[in-house]
Parts: C-alpha cells; sequence; structure tokens
C-alpha cells in the first residue's frame, strides 16, 4: 500500500512538487511566525517583569490604588527583614527593595518628567544584569553618591561621564530635598520608554534622598516557576502585615490581556496559513482522484474496500504532506535560527516613537524551541492529511462499474 | 455445480425521468469448469450481465447467487469481499496499474486477500507470470509492454488467486487479431489446466467460435444457450 501511495505521489511529479513546495511554504512560515512572535511574546513578558512589575511585589495598599501617581507616603517599612523572610521560601528565587520617584528635570526651558530609581545594584545585577548594558563608563556601586543615566536621557541632557547630575525633589513628608549625583556610566537597556527617561542611583542615596529611612516603595520579587505567581502572592500575601499586598503579575492587566491576545491573534493567522496551503492538497487529490476515476474502479473490482480505497488517498497526502513537512520544517529552522541568534532591528521605526510606555525593545530576537518546530511540521501533516478527507471520501464512494467507464 | 446463478434477474437503468430496462428476467447457471461466451450486438445487455456476475451491481429485480450468497443482501464491504475471494477479472483495457510493474500488479490481489507472506505472494506470482508466459518481463512496467502483453499480465493477475470464476469484458478487443488468438488460446489452456471458469463478453464471431458454452443475448434476455 505504502508504496502504491509513494509511486501514486510521484505519479506527476510537477504538480506534486508545485503542491509540496506550498505545504513547505507555510509550514517555514509558521514556524518562522511562531519563533519570532514567541520571542517578542518572552522579550516583551522579560522587560515587562525586570523593569516594572516583578513577578511578585510586595505593596503599600494605598501605593497599589495610585501607583500612576509613585506616591511615596505609601511605603513598605521594614522591608530588610521582609526580604529575609521572603527569601526563606523555597519558591522565591530573589527579593529586593526598589524605590521609584518622580522627578522633573528642565531641558532647554521645558520640564521633562524623568524616573528615578533607587535599587540594591548588586541584588539588582541578577535583574536587570546592568554590567551588561552600559555604554560607557562602570556600572553602580552600592553606598556612593552615583548614579547612571540612559542613553537617550544623557543625550537629552548633554550629560558626560563624570558629569553631575542634580535632583531636586519632594520628600515623602512634602517638603523639597536636593542631591549632587556624579554620573558614574552610561546605559542601554535597549527599551525606549526607560532609556530615554530613567536614572538609577543606589537604595541608600535614594532613602536619603526621600526621607525614607528603612523603607521602599516596592519588594521586586522574582520566583521559580512565573506560571505560579498568583499562587506564590496568595501564600506571600497571608504572611504580610496589615497595609501591605503582594500583587503577581498576572494582576498587571495590560501584559496579562496583551500577550493572551497576541497568542490567540497569531494562533488564528497560523491556522489560516495553513489552511491556505492546504487547499492545493485538496486540489491535488482531487485531480488525482478524477484522473484516476477508471483505476480506482478497477482496484474496487480486485475487491479493494471502501475503506482500504480512502487509506490509500489518504496515505499519498500523508507522503506528500511529510516529505513537504519536512523540508518546510528545515527551511523553517534556518529562520527561526537567523530570527532568533541575529534579529530583526526595529531601531529606525522607534525612532519616531519615542516616548512609548510599552517596554519594547529595539532588537527584536525569536525564542528557538525544537517544540515549535516539531508542532509546525506536525501541522502541516495534519493539515495535509485532514485536507485530503473530502477526496479520498469520494474515491471510496466511487461505483465501480461507472467508474471503469470514463 | 453452478459457480454464479441468475434468477429471474431484471436490471433496469434511469436515464432521467425514464425507467430503462437493460435486463429483462434472466434465468442463467454457470457451471464450474465453463468456458463461455456471452454474445450479443451492443446495447444487448453483455455488459451489465457480466457486472452482475462480477457484483459490482445489484440486479432490481430477481437474484443472484455467488455459492451461497445473495448478492442482493451484501454491503459494498462484502461485495468487495466476494469479488476479492471468489472472482477474477479481465477488462477490455488491461486496466493495469501503470505505477505497479507486471510483477506487482500481478500480487495486486493476492495483497489485499491478506493471506500470505511476500515469500509465499512471490512464488504463487513469478509462477503465475511463467504460466502466461511472460516471467521474463516480471520487472516492467505497464508502459514498456505491448497490449498482448499487458493482457498476459492482466490474465495472470485474474488468475494468481485461484478465483471460482473469471470474468473477461471483450478481453480481444483492444488487441490485433493474431495476439486475440493467442490471449484466447491462453484463456483457454489456463481453463483446462487449472480448472478455472470463464466467462467473457464479445461480439467477435471469430472469438465466439473458441468458445464452448455460447449464450447469445438480445434486448436483455437470454436468446440461445448452447454447449
Amino acid at each position: 500500500m505504502f508504496k502504491l501511495a509513494l509511486r501514486n505521489v510521484l505519479r506527476n511529479k510537477r504538480r506534486s512538487f508545485l503542491t509540496g513546495l506550498s505545504i513547505a511554504f507555510a509550514v517555514m512560515i509558521v514556524i518562522f511566525l511562531w519563533t519570532f512572535v514567541s520571542g517578542i511574546l518572552v522579550g516583551m513578558f522579560n522587560n515587562y517583569v525586570t523593569n516594572s512589575v516583578g513577578h511578585i511585589r510586595v505593596l503599600n495598599t494605598d501605593y497599589l490604588k495610585r501607583e500612576m501617581m509613585l506616591p511615596l507616603s505609601a511605603t513598605v517599612p521594614d522591608y530588610q527583614r521582609l526580604i529575609n523572610t521572603l527569601e526563606q521560601d523555597q519558591s522565591v528565587k530573589l527579593a529586593t527593595g526598589r524605590i521609584k520617584f518622580g522627578v522633573l528635570m528642565d531641558i532647554k526651558g521645558k520640564n521633562k518628567p524623568v524616573l528615578g530609581i533607587g535599587i540594591d545594584p548588586q541584588r539588582e545585577e541578577a535583574v536587570l544584569g546592568l554590567s551588561q548594558k552600559m555604554v560607557s563608563g562602570k556600572v553602580l556601586a552600592a553606598g556612593t553618591s552615583e548614579t547612571i543615566v540612559g542613553i537617550g536621557l544623557a543625550k537629552e541632557l548633554g550629560l558626560k561621564i563624570g558629569d553631575t547630575l542634580t535632583v531636586i525633589t519632594q520628600t515623602a513628608h512634602g517638603s523639597l530635598s536636593g542631591l549632587n549625583l556624579k554620573i558614574a556610566g552610561i546605559f542601554s537597556l535597549g527599551i525606549a520608554s526607560i532609556d530615554n527617561r530613567t536614572f538609577y542611583l543606589s537604595l541608600g542615596q535614594a532613602q536619603q534622598l526621600l526621607d525614607m529611612d528603612g523603607r521602599v516603595t516596592e519588594v521586586f520579587i522574582l520566583i521559580k516557576d512565573p506560571d505560579k505567581a498568583v499562587q506564590v502572592a496568595a501564600g506571600i500575601g497571608k504572611t504580610l502585615p496589615a497595609g501591605l499586598t503582594a500583587v503577581p503579575w498576572q494582576a498587571n492587566g495590560f501584559l496579562y490581556y496583551m500577550m493572551t491576545i497576541i497568542k490567540n491573534l497569531y494562533g488564528a493567522i497560523y491556522a489560516f496559513i495553513l489552511l491556505l496551503a492546504s487547499f492545493t492538497i485538496l486540489n491535488t487529490m482531487f485531480m488525482a482522484v478524477m484522473e484516476r476515476t477508471r483505476e480506482i474502479g478497477m482496484m474496487k473490482a480486485l475487491g479493494m474496500k471502501e475503506g482500504e480505497i480512502g487509506r490509500l488517498i489518504t496515505l499519498e497526502a500523508l507522503i506528500l504532506g511529510t516529505m513537504a513537512s519536512l523540508i518546510g520544517a528545515a527551511g523553517g529552522t534556518l529562520l527561526a535560527y537567523y530570527v532568533s541568534t541575529v534579529g530583526i532591528d526595529y531601531t529606525a521605526a522607534f525612532k519616531q516613537i519615542r516616548d512609548i510606555e510599552i517596554p519594547l525593545a529595539y532588537v527584536y530576537r525569536g525564542e528557538f524551541s525544537w517544540l515549535t518546530i516539531l508542532v509546525g511540521f506536525l501541522l502541516g501533516i495534519l493539515f495535509s492529511v485532514l485536507a485530503s478527507i473530502f477526496p479520498a471520501r469520494r474515491a471510496a464512494k466511487l461505483d465501480a462499474a461507472e467508474a471503469m467507464k470514463e | 455445480m453452478s459457480v454464479v446463478k441468475m434468477e429471474n434477474a431484471v436490471k433496469n437503468y434511469k436515464v432521467g425521468k425514464m425507467e430503462v430496462p437493460a435486463l429483462r428476467g434472466i434465468n442463467l447457471s454457470i457451471e464450474k469448469g465453463d468456458f463461455a461466451a456471452i454474445a450479443g450486438p451492443s446495447g444487448s445487455g453483455k455488459t451489465t450481465m457480466l457486472n452482475l456476475f462480477g457484483c459490482l451491481d445489484k440486479p432490481t429485480g430477481g437474484k443472484v447467487f455467488i455459492e451461497e450468497h445473495d448478492v442482493i443482501t451484501l454491503s459494498p464491504d462484502q461485495l468487495a469481499e466476494v469479488r476479492n475471494q471468489h472472482i477474477g477479472f479481465i477488462f477490455q483495457s488491461f486496466n493495469l496499474i501503470p505505477v505497479l510493474t507486471a510483477f506487482e500488479n500481478v500480487e495486486f490481489p493476492l495483497i489485499l486477500l491478506k493471506k500470505e507472506g511476500p515469500r509465499a505472494r512471490r512464488k504463487k506470482v513469478m509462477n503465475m507470470l511463467a504460466e502466461v508466459g511472460i516471467a521474463e518481463l516480471a520487472d516492467r512496467k505497464p508502459s514498456e509492454m505491448s497490449g498482448g502483453q499487458q493482457q498476459r499480465v492482466a490474465i495472470a493477475r485474474a488468475l494468481v488467486k485461484s478465483p471460482d470464476y473469471v470474468l473477461a469484458d471483450e478481453p480481444t478487443a483492444n488487441i490485433d487479431t493474431k495476439t486475440g488468438h493467442e490471449i484466447l488460446h491462453l484463456m483457454e489452456e489456463m481453463n483446462q489446466k487449472l480448472g478455472t471458469t470463464f466467462i467473457f463478453s464479445t461480439h467477435d464471431p471469430q472469438v465466439m467460435e473458441h468458445a464452448r458454452r455460447l449464450i447469445k443475448i438480445r434486448d436483455g434476455q437470454v436468446e440461445s444457450d448452447e454447449r
């Protein structure tokens, strides 16, 4: 049966080649897109997590309500003890304090809102990896009155290494406070919204500037399994003193829904591409059945049953689909490898939209996964076989006596 | 002993809203070992009769028995099973599977039977190809053979599973006269040597001469049945 099916596939080589080509192309495109979109999603997720929402954050409940305003009056007290407790939890990978505060900077007579973030440089290395992101200068050191500035912000303010950045802002108690910070380095996270408006300083300096001794605006937590953030956050929430809450990343509606929507949307696109390609299989198999009507009639006369005829046609589609999907998967693997190592550079596009809030990177890389390639390959086969069902049924139901008159 | 039998078999075809009779109450029994020709002009009902004998069609009225099976009660798959086990077919235009070699074409019905392994099948197929005189063409595809050679492959394919009877629809119509005679001689030889029953249709008087039983039909009725 297999030998017969294989030879039938090779009977009209040009037609089989063209049909196979469309399936191969569809599989390749699906694998490429899947890799690329997964990369964007993973990148977006990681950027959002590391720079903004963490896997879980412990916040003051009042802070959560007014987070857009960055209220320094609603803070997490005694954070060091909280971190020590959290890090004893088996599911927690890392916990660190952060202070986010807004500053208005004067740039050529215009006010620009800038975000200052007080961090523990040693702990944050595991989160932000700043040592790898420095464009010039050195990384932030704890306990110094130094700062590192985003590359976009440095350009806008005309700042160089060794310059002094004077920060004047309101403290947690509403009084004015100022601090001179020496620029130790300029970083580029590759995310426009951060590079253009953020500077980091050590947590101690931020606490001093904002009169927040022993307090932070958030305790940022990474856990071992991000998918379990909701459960882990619930567990942490029970141990927190009144007035504090643990917020999992899923609570960030924008991130969660955007990821869900993108996943579903692209799922539909992959199915659509494969569906289009499978029409060529449908057409080819119908043509093959029509051309071979007489032969199929003869095979039925010889005693081949309806199911056996149907299986023969389906097997032909399976062979063609498998060969084509294999070629498509090979091409898809190369494209996926390229897009996940070299990536696609969107720097030019982002010059137009400098201040968007979504943490999008300049260069997108795909998320290379053998599973994606395997699934793409199997989907190619599945759609080929599904497309052969109608022609196979038609062949199976042919009347032997009538068919042989053709 | 009859291998296939018709009892008052009627077959009507629908053409638009009209019912056109093709067979009008045939009573006929084909005996084991017969070498029978069904003869008659075009449109007399030869092919319809062969289709009923071959389980390719069911009668509109009356009965067709193949061994103990009443054809009318069988499902499409059961009919396929009967064809597979009991009947060999030889077609006017050979109808070999073009992508298979002579050997594979002859092996095909044995594969459908699912009774024997590759080694036993190989032996049977090679024996049968030798019987019909084309053992040396076993590896050729139909397109690499003459009409006569292809019809020999078709005869080997019909006989290889030792059917109860072989149906041949105008088996010499598409080959020249000399080759036609060779093919008929071969069928006669197989009939005598293997005892296989042959039923073939023709309208060629020269072919009729070979038959040991001549069933003439006209307008869907048996006109004469001579032995």
